[in-house]
């Protein structure tokens, strides 16, 4: 009858790892989808970069292709080369000349890059509990099978 | 009001006052633009300075329960 109790408390206890591991590799999972968001952040912001500094190469009065959504472009002008339109967060945007949006873009970037950092060493630590929730999963496994 | 609620509403108003502060710390003269769904109106600083505050007034209104969402 212990015996029997003490064999249920320890299918709990495995249980309870189970859960416990279940819930690091979900975190694993999000940690990893919320990196990949900030990796295509990166890349757009870069592109930005490229787009600013190819604008400003071009000129005033040069013929260019504006994407207005899915597969459509509008033809149009370079007005002003020299400003560019930068969001600044809760639907408002500020004109900036270029040296000051490409700063505020390099901000942008190197947030989202130790955002990226953190989270990379969030992974690490869940990966490591991962590991230590496997060990202690394998150890109860060996001890209710004998 | 419940705890997740309340929590989105200060990291808004946080983010509002974080924009505020470029807003404020942006100098010279120059346009700025408040996105309006589909469209984006052409503003002045001061325009978009009280714009923002009012935002921000509003959700202390709600934080402290003075007024609903």
């Amino acid at each position: 009858m212990a015996k029997g109790k003490e064999k249920e408390t320890k299918k709990v206890s495995l249980e309870d790892l189970n859960r416990e591991l279940r819930g690091y590799i979900a975190q694993i999972e999000a940690l990893r989808a919320e990196i990949s968001a900030i990796d295509t952040a990166i890349t757009d912001l870069r592109s930005v970069i490229k787009t600013i500094n190819n604008i400003k190469d071009l000129g005033k009065g040069k013929n260019i292709l504006i994407p207005i959504g899915a597969i459509a472009q509008i033809e149009a002008k370079i007005e002003n080369p020299e400003k560019v339109v930068v969001s600044i967060g809760n639907g408002i945007s500020a004109e900036l000349n270029v040296e000051e949006a490409l700063a505020q873009i390099a901000k942008e970037i190197a947030s989202l890059q130790a955002l990226r950092r953190a989270l990379e060493e969030a992974i690490v630590e869940a990966y490591a509990k991962t590991e230590e929730l496997l060990e202690k999963t394998k150890q109860l496994g060996a001890e209710e099978s004998k | 009001m419940d705890e997740k609620e309340k929590e989105a509403l200060e990291k808004l108003k946080d983010e509002l006052t974080e924009t505020l502060d470029i807003v404020e710390n942006l100098g010279g003269k120059r346009r700025y633009f408040y996105n309006t769904g589909v469209i984006c109106v052409e503003m002045n600083k001061e325009e978009v300075v009280q714009l923002i505050k009012a935002e921000i007034e509003e959700i202390e209104k709600i934080l402290k329960g003075e007024k609903n969402e």
